[in-house]
């Protein structure tokens, strides 16, 4: 609605314009435009919406499915677009060639330059439109003025475009598409040169009604509206049921729209290239003119002759070879492909001229022309004009190889399609033929002659037997004969055999005569009427031999033709015999001049029948001669069918080719399938040795979780008897307070300190045992030991070390002790203690060296100790600070004794930790000695 | 020729041009040495040119073969072919001892006609044919026998011909290339110059004594390989 009140409002505008300008013009294109408004808007009713789903009602839209929505939509847009397109074409109609005609008084011809065919084109699309309409208005739901359904639209389509409304399209848009740009381009030179048609046109552009469509717009829009169906006609079929009879309809439908297309395409194709022809001749020199292959003068006006058509053009380069080996010549030319001749220009300064080398004509006649692609060389061609008059080669080069198969295949086709053949031959087989038929007339002729002469000759025979007024009767009858002889044939025939009957009947009343019983036969013939018939009958087996035996003498004479001798001979002869029958008869006078007559009468009609014949075996030969004449014509056209025939050969070969390859393909097919088979069941193998491991992967794994689930059950073990050893430090602290007791007895008892040590090397091979049997003790054992050994080994090392370097001589047997301690201490401890007594007379022989390895000795000891335990450590500190002031040089002498010593006890103690209470109070007997060495650190 | 002389060494091109009687065996013998395959039917020839490539013992020659039609019909397009040919075999059917002398005899006046300078090959064609006893028993109803190897060097001479030499398209693909590969060494021949030369070519002739020795063997040997490759 706001549209529609947008236009009214221009209008008004429009027409104040025009009052201002001049009022009788206004009022006469007011009036007609207006009227020519209304026409549009009431074409343009009912169509206003954008789409067919807004245009209908809500409440109906429901009814429909998307796609039946769609289909709806795109038939809303054909519909419209075909609406605009009417517009456009009235527009042009009665605005623009209605404007041009009345103002410039432009001519039709100028007029239907510039708009080609436009008011039949309009007729032709307003007949679609009204078909569109009215289908709209078939399809509308009773009792609603919009909402409608068109439910078929494939019969229209077939009826526009097929049949003769698609044939006159076709004809309306080639016409029109292959003039366009001639028409924009006479348009802008009238725009350019006519200043009356630029004012015309610029007040034209400013009226409303227009839409400032211009000339260029307009000629553009028509000529692109053919190709806008496509698009809408599938996608109308895109949204309909699949199978059904409307899609048919509407798939039948394109098929004639997109046929239409192709020719109109064709149609300007073709008009291009016969302007282009048309401007390729205006190039052309004027008065230049060659000789044609075919010896015909060539001239420039030759070139658009009603029946040439430009059917490809091309650059070639034509190159000749000569026989004195001066080298090859070559130049470019530029090579017309015409309907029947190819022509060789040459171009300088954009002029033409027809191309000479080597004195070549440069126009070479398609007739009988031999095509071949070169064997060295897959862009060379030669051409060979096998003309009568002067056969000539041509040899071109092109720029690739397919654009020499292109060339090659259309000049083949324009060889195959040239006319003059059929013309000119059947010409002169016409004329032999002719001359042949006259020829045979003239000896029929003659013929004819020599037979009358004969029949003169009986005439005269039987004139001087019988009396003059039987020969004036008989001279009579051959020219009446004559002049009926070709046309009464089969009369001939039986006047004969008449005349043979007569002849029977007079031989018959001869006999009858010289009896004397002559009046009493008559009377017994006549009384009896079966004797009558009996002689019917003999007449009638009569006339049969004699027919024969005219028929026999007559083959006689044609076949001796020739020679008239012959049959003159027989005649006499049987004139002779007739003689002697009328001697026999010279009783009856009368008879014998009828048996004379009826013998002229039947020679006459023979020989005229013998003239016949003649005549019907000259016709019988000419047909023939004709007939092998139409045979032979193949022959004429030979080299035109072995071209061709070897074309089908070449074709034949190629499909050879093609199957072969094809075999091949499917070989190649079949090995691939084999392979894949192959690779299939290898594939197959494979999965299962996947298979096969995943299982044994899977019985790994349960393997594994069950290992897994014996050392989560070895670290319990292992948790509970580290809690065990917490327990077991717990109960030493306690025992250490009674050790502290009990070293107080000892200092008073040197004695009874001695002992405790014996009885440890009686208990120490109890433990090794036990340790054997429990195997998570061993390896909660492992992780203490190797610091010990380490420990060890160094503390033995190092003392040994400051002996060396005092005296020598001990070095030797120091070296190999330390071989042998190692083995022995490790199988057993019982050998250690001897040695650790060694060691201590070593230290009391030496005082003051032995105050220097104490030094040493202290530190490495005290680390030992750290690593070992450290929470006795520290709760033993406090303690043995006390009683060392006290005791001081008591504690020096028990120092160094205990130093191997405590080494030893420490790995008693770790055995001890293990095992039962019943070994605490020899634990209590190592804490005693350790406090003495704690005092000592703290006092260094 | 200079030309021909510097290309010697590289690659010597050769033009062949094949005449002779209708369905002679001409085609099939050019089918047989550019495409390998003897043609199963008949198709008359007009006009055909075929490519080929020969390995001889010094150097290779490129072959540009020219195929003619036989039918007097195309009396006026056959001269076309005959220019800058190397050489013209002459073919014929030894099958039709009947038409082989006037057929050559009026092979060898269009040939002098349009090519006098032009070497002549002759060639007998379908020598299977010597065996088969359809062929022998036709000809023998006509008190006749296939030509044989003696008559054909005899025609060879009649016509002027530098060589005989014979073969069969259909059973021997030998027989082809032998025929083409001879062909091919009496064009080399070509380069050397003829007997007959105007007095100051003889002057140089004489000075280049010693080089034409050196040709004159190779020629023998080519000319001995020759007659061996016509034995086999």
């Amino acid at each position: 609605m706001d549209d529609i009140d947008y236009y009214r409002s221009k209008p008004l505008a429009e027409e104040s314009n025009f009052q201002t300008t001049n009022y009788d013009a206004i009022s006469i294109d007011e009036c007609h435009y207006n009227v020519l408004r209304d026409d549009l808007e009431s074409d343009a009713r009912d169509f206003e919406a954008p789409t067919w789903s807004l245009a209908v009602d809500p409440q109906y839209l429901k009814n429909f499915s998307k796609d039946a929505v769609k289909r709806q939509d795109v038939i809303h847009e054909l519909i419209q677009t075909e609406i605009n397109h009417v517009r456009t074409l009235k527009i042009v109609l009665n605005v623009y060639i209605r404007e041009l005609r009345n103002t410039l008084q432009m001519d039709e011809t100028r007029l239907e330059r510039l708009f080609p065919q436009v008011e039949n084109l309009l007729e032709v699309h307003q007949f679609f439109l009204d078909n569109l309409k009215l289908r709209r208005l078939d399809s509308m739901e009773p009792g609603s003025s919009q909402n409608y359904c068109i439910h078929n639209l494939g019969d229209i389509l077939i009826t526009q475009f097929s049949g003769e409304i698609g044939s006159r399209l076709r004809y309306l848009y080639g016409m029109f598409c292959s003039r366009h740009t001639d028409a924009v381009n006479f348009y802008k030179d009238l725009m350019q040169n006519n200043k009356k048609f630029q004012n015309l046109i610029r007040k034209i552009c400013q009226l409303s009604i227009v839409r400032r469509l211009g000339i260029p717009e307009i000629i553009l829009l028509i000529t692109q509206r053919i190709t806008k169906y496509p698009v809408l006609f599938e996608r109308v079929i895109k949204y309909t049921e699949d199978e059904s009879e409307e899609q048919m309809d509407l798939i039948k439908g394109l098929d004639f729209l997109k046929d239409t297309i192709a020719q109109v395409n064709a149609h300007v194709d073709e008009a291009e290239k016969e302007a282009r022809l048309r401007e390729l001749s205006s190039k052309l020199e004027p008065k230049s003119q060659v000789k044609m292959t075919s010896g015909r003068v060539f001239r420039r006006e030759d070139m658009l002759q009603g029946k040439r058509k430009l059917l490809h053009e091309g650059m070639l380069n034509w190159r000749v070879t000569n026989n004195k080996g001066k080298g090859d010549k070559h130049t470019d030319v530029i090579v017309l492909l015409l309907s029947d001749v190819l022509l060789l220009l040459l171009e300088k300064d954009s002029r033409l001229t027809f191309a000479s080398l080597d004195g070549k004509p440069a126009v070479i006649s398609l007739l009988k022309l031999i095509v071949r692609e070169a064997a060295h060389n897959e862009k060379a061609m030669f051409l060979i004009s096998a003309s009568l008059d002067t056969p000539e080669m041509y040899e071109f080069h092109t720029s690739s190889a397919e654009e020499r198969n292109t060339w090659t295949n259309k000049i083949w086709k324009a060889v195959e399609c040239c006319p003059d053949v059929k013309e000119e031959e059947p010409e002169e087989l016409s004329k032999k033929i002719w001359e042949f038929q006259r020829k045979l007339c003239v000896h029929d002729a003659s013929i004819e002659q020599h037979l009358t002469e004969k029949l003169k000759l009986f005439s005269s025979i039987a004139a001087s037997v019988t009396g003059v007024s039987d020969t004036s009767t008989s001279e009579r009858h051959p020219l009446r004969g004559n002049a009926a002889e070709p046309l009464q044939g089969e009369r001939l025939l039986t006047g004969a055999l008449k005349d043979v009957e007569n002849l029977q009947n007079l031989l018959v009343m001869c006999e009858q005569g010289p009896t004397p019983f002559t009046s009493r036969a008559t009377d017994l013939v006549l009384k009896k009427p079966h004797a009558v018939t009996g002689l019917e009958n003999n007449t009638h087996m009569l006339p049969e031999n004699g027919f024969e035996s005219s028929m026999e003498s007559m083959g006689d004479r044609i076949q001796v033709a020739n020679t008239d001798l012959d049959p003159q001979l027989r005649e006499l002869h049987l004139s002779e015999n007739q003689e002697l029958s009328a001697d026999e008869n010279l009783s009856v006078h009368f008879p014998k001049a009828e048996f004379y007559s009826t013998v002229s009468q039947l020679s006459r009609k023979l020989y005229s029948l013998q003239s016949v014949v003649q005549q019907l075996e000259s016709h019988i030969k000419v047909q023939h001669a004709t007939i092998e004449e139409l045979k032979s014509r193949p022959r004429g056209n030979s080299l035109l069918e072995q071209e061709k025939h070897r074309n089908l050969h070449k074709q034949n070969e190629e499909l050879a080719n093609f199957q072969r390859l094809q075999n091949q393909r499917l070989q190649e097919q079949r090995q691939w399938e084999q392979e894949r088979e192959r690779q299939m069941l290898q594939a197959e193998a494979r999965e299962k040795e996947l298979r096969e491991r995943e299982m044994a992967c899977s019985r790994q794994e349960e393997m594994l979780a069950g290992e897994k689930q014996e050392l989560a059950r070895c670290r319990e073990e292992y948790q509970q008897d580290l809690e065990r050893l917490r327990e077991s430090m717990r109960s030493v602290e306690k025992e250490k307070e009674k050790l502290e007791l009990q070293k107080k007895y000892k200092k008073n008892e040197n004695v009874p300190v001695v002992y405790p040590l014996e009885n440890e090397q009686i208990q120490i091979p109890p433990p090794y045992p036990i340790l054997n049997i429990v195997s998570p003790g061993f390896t909660e054992r492992a992780p203490l030991v190797p610091p010990r050994r380490e420990s060890i080994t160094g503390s033995l090392v190092k003392p040994e070390v400051p002996i060396h370097l005092i005296s020598t001589t001990n070095q030797t047997l120091k070296a190999g002790s330390v071989q042998q301690k190692i083995p022995t201490k490790l199988a057993a401890q019982p050998k250690g203690k001897e040695k650790h007594s060694k060691h201590r007379n070593s230290h009391q022989r030496t005082n003051s060296a032995a105050g220097i390895e104490v030094s040493h000795v202290v530190p490495i000891k005290v680390a030992g100790r750290e690593g070992g335990s450290l929470k006795a450590i520290r709760s033993s500190s406090p303690h043995h600070l006390h009683p060392d002031l006290f005791t001081h040089p008591d504690k020096l002498s028990s120092s160094v004794s205990s130093h191997s010593g405590n080494s030893s006890r420490k790995h008693n103690h770790s055995h001890n930790s293990h095992t039962s209470s019943t070994h605490s109070t020899h634990s209590g007997h190592r804490k005693t000695k350790d406090s003495p060495n704690a005092e000592d650190i703290f006092f260094f | 020729m200079k030309e021909r002389r510097i290309s010697q060494p590289l690659v010597m091109r050769c033009k062949l041009v094949l005449v002779g009687d209708v369905q002679c065996g001409k085609t099939a013998m050019l089918q047989v040495l550019a495409k390998d395959c003897y043609p199963e039917t008949y198709v008359p020839t007009v006009f055909e040119n075929y490519t080929a490539g020969l390995e001889l013992e010094e150097q290779r020659v490129e072959l540009s073969l020219w195929d003619t039609s036989g039918s007097p019909y195309y009396d006026n397009v056959r001269p076309l072919c005959y220019s800058d040919a190397d050489a013209v075999l002459l073919c014929f059917d030894i099958s039709r001892p009947d038409t082989v002398e006037s057929s050559l005899k009026k092979w060898k006046a269009e040939i002098m006609d349009f090519c006098p300078s032009t070497r002549i090959i002759l060639v007998g064609c379908k020598t299977d044919l010597r065996t088969d006893v359809c062929t022998l028993m036709e000809l023998s109803n006509q008190r006749l026998t296939p030509i044989s190897h003696e008559q054909g060097t005899l025609l060879a001479k009649q016509v002027g011909a530098e060589v005989y030499l014979e073969c069969s398209a259909f059973t021997s693909e030998k027989s082809i290339h032998s025929v083409f590969r001879s062909a091919s060494l009496t064009c080399l021949n070509k380069l050397q110059p003829p007997i007959k030369q105007s007095p100051t070519r003889r002057l140089s002739k004489r000075l280049l004594h010693l080089p034409s020795k050196a040709e004159l063997l190779t020629s023998s040997f080519s000319k001995e390989r020759t007659k061996s490759c016509t034995i086999m």
